[in-house]
C-alpha cells in the first residue's frame, strides 16, 4: 500500500514538474530571446541561450519608438485611472453600502449594467465624440472614460456593507459629517479592499489596447500595449511579411516587467485580488 | 435636516454617475442610432432604416465570425476547465512546496498584459523551423508548421493560447473551492471505502459544480469580448480564419468605414454579453 | 449646529471631487502632447491680444510643429536616411520641427480613416512623410492633399527622370490629374518578377531565359517546386501574394490583369469605369488561383511570400515586387546578389508588361493643416529635394528611386541586378504601365486584395470576389462629384 502511494506520489510530482517546465519555458525563452540578435532566432539550428548576447534590440526600440516615453505614458495612464477610480468608486461604494437615499437600488443596478457593455461596443461612438471635442491623440482621451469603475463600486459596496453600522452611528451622533466619516473612519478600515482595487485597476489600465490603438496618433503618446502591435506588424528589419521576433521579445519583456515584478513581490495579494474580482479585463 | 442629508449621498455617487452616463450610456444610445444609419464617422450619418441589419445578418463573414468565436470560446473553456480541475486536484496536497510553486507559475500568463502574452505566443509559434514549437515537432519527427499563418492551424493556436493564459485563474479558483469542501465529505467517502477516483467523480465534482459554472460563465463573458490577444496574434487570421466577432466589428468600422453596420454587429455582441451576464447573476442569486 | 455641519459636508465633498478632477485633468493635460498646452496658451494669448484692438501684435518667429505621418515599407536604411534628413532640418529650423510617426499596425484603409478622423478633430498631420501613394490617391480626390507650389514642383521635377514625372500625379476633387507629391522616397513597386538563377540552373532551366508567358511560368514553377518524402512542400516554385496588407495584395495582382488586357480604371466620355469584374481580370485571378490549387506551385499553408523565403531559397520566383527587393538582398544577404534574376511579369501573349506604380512612396502635404504649417512643410520638402538629401535617400543606401542621379550612377549603373531591372523597366511601354492610378485606387486595390485573399482560400468564388470589388469601388466613386461628369 505504501509503495503504491509512493509511486503515485512520484508520478504526481513528475507531472507537476512537467507542468512547471512547460509554463516556465515561455518566460525563460522570452527573457533569453530579448538579448539575441534577430538572425540568431531564425538560425538553423536555433539556440536557447544566446550565442551572441546583445542589447541591440532594446536600443533599436528606444531609437525607433522611444521606449522610455512609452513606459512613462503607460504608467501615467494606469496610475491616473487607478487613483481616480479608487477615489470615485469608493465614494460611490460607500454611499450604496451605508447611506440611504431614494432609488438607491435602482441606481445601483443601472450602474452595474455598465459592466455588461463591452468596450468594443463603445469605441465607435467614443471615436466620434473625441473627434468632436478635439481630444484625439491625447492621453486624456484614454483616461476620461475610465475615471470611475463599476467593478470598484460593486466591490467597495460589498466590502463596506460588512462593516458594523455602530461605527458610523456613534460618529453621526457626535455630529460628524458624512465626508468626515468617510475619510476618518471608513478609509482606514478598508485598506485591504483598497489594495485589491488598486491592483485590479492598475492591471486594467496597464492593459488598455483597443481604445489607445484608435485614438492615439503621435509617437510621443503611444503606450506600451500598442507598441507590441507596432513591432509585430512593422517588419523591423525587413518588410514584406517578416517580423523581427527578437525585438518583439525584448518589447514584450519590458511591457511585462513591472507586472511580473509586482507579482513576484506581492504574489498573495495579486492572487487574492484577481480571484476575488472574478472578472478578466 | 433629513432633506439636507439626502443630498450628500447623491454627491457621493454623482461623479461616477456622470462619467457612466457620458461615456457609457450616452455612447450606447449613439450606437443604437448609428445602427440605422450609413456612417463613416466623418461625414454626418444618413438614416437608412433597417438596411444595416439586413446586410449584416446576410453577411457570410458575420455568420462566420460568430461560428469562429463560439468555436474558440467553447473549446478553450471546456479544455481549460478539465485541465485546471486536474491540476487543482493534483496540487491540493497542502505541504508540497512543489505544488505551491506550480500554482504560482501557471498563474503568471494570466497576470501578464494581453499584448505581451500574445507577443510571447508569437515568439513560440512563429512560422519558421527555428521556433521552439517547431523544433519540438522536428524532434518528434513531424515537419514544421506555419501555425498562425496556416489557415487550418491558426484557430487551434489561438485556442491553445487561451488555455495557456487562463488555466492559472481557473486552477486557483478550483483550489479555493477544494479547500472549502468540508472534511466530512472526505471522511464519509473513506468510510464507504471509495477509491480516490470514485471520490473525485462522485463527491468532489458535484460539490464543485457552482465553481465550475462560475468559471464557465466568467470565461464565456470575457472570451466573447476578447480583442487584444487576437489582434496581436493574427489580426483576423490568414484570410479570415480567425476573424472573431470583435475583429469583425473593428474591421467593419475602421477598416471598411461602415460604422453603421459595425454598430449592428456591436449591438449583437452586447446582447450576447448581456444574456450571459444575466444568466450569471441569476445563477449567483439562486445560490 | 446640525445645519452648519451639513453645509460643511457639502462643501467638503464638492471641493474634494472638484479638486480631484482638476488635479487629474492637470496631470492629464501634461500627459497630452505638448502642443495642446501650447495651442491653448496660444489661443488664450491671441484672444487677449485681439480683444484689445489698440495692440498690434508683432508676429515673432511663430513656432510650428510639423507632424509627419509615415505609412509604408519599413526599410531600415530608408528610415535612417529619413531620420537623418529630418534631424538636420530640425537642428537648423527649431521653429518648425518635423515630428514623425509610423503606423505599421494599420492597414491602408485604417490609416486613411485615421487621417480623416484626425483632420475632423482638428489635429491633422502636416506632412505625409513617406506614405504609399495607393493611400494618397483617395485622400487626394477627397481633398486632403495640398497642391505643391510651382517652385517646389520645379525642384522635384528637375531631379526626377521625365519619364517618371507622371508618378507625382493624382486626382483632384474635381477629377483633374494634378501633381500632389513633393518628393519621392521609395520608387516603384510590383514591377518585376525576381527569380533565383542558381535554382534555375539546378533544375535544368536556362537562367537567362525566364518565363515570359503564363504557360512558361507554370512550367518553370512546377520544375522548381520541391517536396519532401511525405509530399509536404519545402520550396515553392512561385509565390502568390495572399497575406499582409490587403492593398498590397491588390497591387501585386494588377500587373497580371493588365498583362491580360485589362484597363483597371478608365474614363470614357465623362464617366469613369472599371473592368475589374470582366473577363481579362477574371482570367488573371483564375490563373493565380490555379497556380495554387491546380498546378500546385505554391501551398497556402507554406509561408512562401515575402522577402525572406526568396532569401532562404524556400521560394524560387517571387513577385511582382518592387525595386526594394534588390535593396533588401544587398542589405541582408549580399552573397545572393549574383543569383538575382529580374524579368517582367509574364502575360499570356508574352507582352512586356509590368508595373503597378501604386506603391510609390512619396512626401506630400495635408491640406487640412494650418497655413503656417503648410508653408513650412513646403520649405522642408524643398530642403528634402536638395542634391545631398536626394543622394542620401537613393544612391547612398542602394535605394532605387526615379531620381535621375540614382538611375545613372553606381551602384545602379554597375551592379548586374540593377541593370537587369533597368532593362525590364525600359522594355515595358505604355499603355502597359498602369499610370495615374485612377481615382478610387485605394478602395479598388484594398477591396480587391481583401476579396482575392478569400478567393484563394476558397471562401468565395473568383467571380464573386471581383464582383464585390466592383461594387465597393462604384460605391466610393459615387461620393466623388466628378464620377459622372
Amino acid at each position: 500500500m505504501n509503495k503504491e502511494n509512493k509511486i503515485k506520489n512520484l508520478i504526481g510530482n513528475l507531472i507537476i514538474l512537467l507542468i512547471i517546465i512547460i509554463f516556465m519555458f515561455p518566460l525563460i525563452f522570452l527573457i533569453l530571446s530579448s538579448f539575441k540578435p534577430y538572425r540568431e532566432i531564425v538560425s538553423i539550428p536555433p539556440t536557447i541561450i544566446p550565442k551572441e548576447f546583445t542589447l541591440n534590440n532594446f536600443i533599436e526600440i528606444q531609437k525607433k519608438i522611444d521606449l522610455i516615453r512609452m513606459t512613462i505614458n503607460t504608467f501615467i495612464v494606469a496610475s491616473l485611472i487607478t487613483v481616480s477610480t479608487l477615489f470615485l468608486g469608493t465614494l460611490a461604494g460607500y454611499a450604496f453600502a451605508k447611506l440611504q437615499f431614494k432609488g438607491k437600488e435602482k441606481i445601483f443596478v443601472l450602474m452595474m449594467s455598465k459592466l455588461m457593455i463591452p468596450t468594443m461596443v463603445l469605441v465607435i461612438p467614443w471615436t466620434f465624440m473625441m473627434m468632436r471635442i478635439g481630444l484625439i491623440d491625447s492621453l486624456l482621451a484614454i483616461i476620461l472614460p475610465n475615471l470611475s469603475g463599476a467593478w470598484t463600486i460593486f466591490f467597495m459596496r460589498q466590502y463596506i456593507s460588512q462593516l458594523p453600522n455602530e461605527l458610523f452611528d456613534s460618529a453621526r451622533i457626535d455630529g460628524a459629517g458624512e465626508f468626515t466619516i468617510f475619510l476618518r473612519i471608513i478609509l482606514p478600515l478598508i485598506k485591504p479592499a483598497l489594495a485589491t482595487a488598486t491592483i485590479i485597476n492598475f492591471l486594467w489600465g496597464w492593459n488598455e489596447f483597443l481604445w489607445p490603438l484608435l485614438v492615439l496618433t503621435s509617437k510621443e503618446n503611444f503606450l506600451l500595449s500598442i507598441g507590441v502591435a507596432f513591432i509585430k506588424y512593422s517588419g523591423g528589419v525587413m518588410t514584406e511579411g517578416t517580423v523581427n521576433y527578437a525585438m518583439l521579445a525584448a518589447f514584450s519583456l519590458i511591457y511585462s516587467l513591472p507586472i511580473l515584478l509586482a507579482y513576484l513581490l506581492l504574489a498573495r495579494q495579486f492572487v487574492q485580488s484577481i480571484v476575488l474580482s472574478g472578472l478578466k479585463r | 435636516m433629513s432633506q439636507k442629508r439626502n443630498i450628500i449621498p447623491w454627491l457621493f455617487i454623482a461623479p461616477s454617475l456622470a462619467i457612466f452616463t457620458t461615456f457609457h450610456f450616452f455612447p450606447l444610445a449613439i450606437l443604437v442610432y448609428a445602427s440605422f444609419t450609413k456612417w463613416n464617422l466623418i461625414s454626418p450619418p444618413q438614416f437608412i432604416g433597417l438596411e444595416n441589419y439586413l446586410k449584416v445578418i446576410s453577411d457570410d463573414l458575420f455568420i462566420k465570425s460568430l461560428f469562429i468565436t463560439i468555436t474558440f470560446v467553447f473549446t478553450s473553456i471546456i479544455i481549460n476547465v478539465i485541465l485546471s480541475l486536474g491540476i487543482a486536484l493534483l496540487t491540493e496536497k497542502p505541504n508540497s512546496k512543489l505544488a505551491t510553486l506550480c500554482r504560482f507559475i501557471i498563474f503568471i500568463p494570466y497576470v501578464l498584459p494581453d499584448a505581451a502574452s500574445a507577443g510571447i505566443w508569437n515568439l513560440l509559434f512563429f512560422p519558421h523551423p527555428s521556433s521552439p514549437v517547431n523544433v519540438l515537432l522536428s524532434q518528434l519527427g513531424i515537419g514544421w508548421q506555419g501555425w498562425i499563418e496556416d489557415k487550418n492551424l491558426a484557430l487551434p493556436t489561438i485556442i491553445l493560447y487561451y488555455i495557456w493564459k487562463n488555466v492559472g485563474f481557473s486552477t486557483l479558483v478550483y483550489v479555493a473551492g477544494l479547500k472549502a469542501i468540508p472534511k466530512i465529505f472526505y471522511d464519509a467517502a473513506e468510510v464507504d471505502g471509495a477509491s480516490r477516483l470514485d471520490t473525485i467523480k462522485y463527491v468532489i465534482i458535484p460539490l464543485l459544480k457552482p465553481i465550475t459554472l462560475f468559471i464557465l460563465i466568467t470565461s464565456l463573458i470575457s472570451g466573447w469580448q476578447s480583442f487584444t490577444d487576437i489582434f496581436v496574434l493574427t489580426k483576423g487570421g490568414p484570410g479570415t480564419a480567425t476573424t472573431t466577432l470583435s475583429i469583425y466589428i473593428y474591421h467593419t468600422a475602421f477598416g471598411e468605414g461602415l460604422a453603421g453596420r459595425a454598430a449592428v454587429a456591436a449591438i449583437i455582441l452586447f446582447i450576447i454579453t448581456l444574456a450571459l451576464t444575466i444568466i450569471q447573476l441569476r445563477y449567483i442569486k439562486s445560490e | 449646529m446640525g445645519e452648519k455641519v451639513s453645509r460643511r459636508d457639502y462643501l467638503k465633498v464638492l471641493g474634494g471631487t472638484v479638486g480631484g478632477l482638476v488635479v487629474g485633468a492637470a496631470i492629464g493635460y501634461l500627459a497630452a502632447p505638448g502642443k495642446v498646452v501650447e495651442k491653448t496658451v496660444e489661443r488664450t494669448v491671441t484672444q487677449t491680444i485681439t480683444a484689445t484692438p489698440t495692440v498690434t501684435p508683432t508676429t515673432p518667429a511663430k513656432k510650428v510643429e510639423l507632424p509627419g505621418w509615415q505609412w509604408g515599407a519599413e526599410y531600415e536604411a530608408v528610415n535612417k536616411a529619413l531620420e537623418t534628413i529630418a534631424n538636420e532640418w530640425n537642428a537648423a529650423h527649431p521653429e518648425a520641427i518635423v515630428k514623425y510617426t509610423i503606423f505599421p499596425e494599420l492597414t491602408e484603409v485604417e490609416y486613411a480613416l485615421k487621417v480623416r478622423q484626425a483632420a475632423e478633430a482638428g489635429k491633422p498631420p502636416a506632412l505625409f512623410y513617406m506614405t504609399n501613394t495607393t493611400i494618397l490617391t483617395d485622400l487626394a480626390s477627397d481633398g486632403y492633399l495640398e497642391e505643391p507650389p510651382s517652385d517646389v514642383l520645379d525642384t522635384v521635377k528637375k531631379a526626377i527622370d521625365p519619364a517618371f514625372h507622371y508618378m507625382l500625379n493624382m486626382y483632384s476633387p474635381e477629377g483633374e490629374v494634378k501633381p500632389y507629391a513633393g518628393a519621392v522616397t521609395i520608387g516603384l513597386s510590383a514591377c518585376a518578377l525576381y527569380y533565383n538563377k542558381r535554382l534555375f540552373s539546378e533544375v535544368g532551366l536556362d537562367p537567362n531565359k525566364p518565363p515570359q508567358t503564363w504557360d512558361e511560368l507554370i512550367d518553370a514553377a512546377k520544375a522548381l517546386v520541391k517536396r519532401d518524402s511525405t509530399g509536404k512542400m519545402i520550396r515553392a516554385g512561385y509565390s502568390v501574394r495572399r497575406g499582409g496588407n490587403p492593398g498590397g495584395i491588390g497591387e501585386k495582382f494588377i500587373p497580371f490583369a493588365v498583362g491580360n488586357g485589362a484597363k483597371i480604371i478608365y474614363k470614357e466620355g465623362n464617366k469613369w469605369y472599371t473592368d475589374i469584374n470582366e473577363k481579362p481580370v477574371i482570367e488573371a485571378a483564375q490563373f493565380l488561383y490555379d497556380l495554387i490549387h491546380v498546378y500546385k506551385v505554391d501551398d497556402l499553408e507554406f509561408p512562401s511570400w515575402g522577402y525572406d523565403p526568396w532569401l532562404n531559397e524556400t521560394c524560387a520566383i517571387s513577385g511582382p515586387l518592387g525595386v526594394g527587393f534588390i535593396t533588401n538582398v544587398q542589405s541582408s544577404k549580399p552573397e545572393m546578389l549574383p543569383y538575382v534574376g529580374v524579368t517582367n511579369v509574364p502575360s499570356p501573349g508574352g507582352i512586356k508588361t509590368a508595373c503597378s506604380f501604386g506603391d510609390l512612396n512619396v512626401i506630400a502635404v495635408c491640406s487640412k493643416a494650418t497655413k503656417e504649417q503648410k508653408e513650412k512643410a513646403w520649405e522642408f520638402i524643398k530642403f528634402f529635394n536638395s542634391p545631398t538629401n536626394i543622394r542620401r535617400i537613393s544612391n547612398d543606401i542602394w535605394n532605387w528611386t526615379p531620381y535621375k542621379d540614382s538611375i545613372n550612377n553606381p551602384p545602379f549603373s554597375t551592379e548586374k541586378a540593377w541593370q537587369e531591372l533597368n532593362k525590364v523597366l525600359s522594355n515595358v511601354g505604355r499603355p502597359h504601365i498602369v499610370n495615374e492610378y485612377g481615382p478610387g485606387w485605394l478602395t479598388l486595390t484594398y477591396t480587391l486584395g481583401e476579396n482575392l485573399k478569400r478567393a484563394f482560400t476558397k471562401e468565395v468564388s473568383v467571380k464573386e470576389a471581383l464582383d464585390r470589388t466592383y461594387e465597393k469601388w462604384t460605391e466610393y466613386m459615387k461620393t466623388l462629384k466628378f464620377y459622372s461628369g
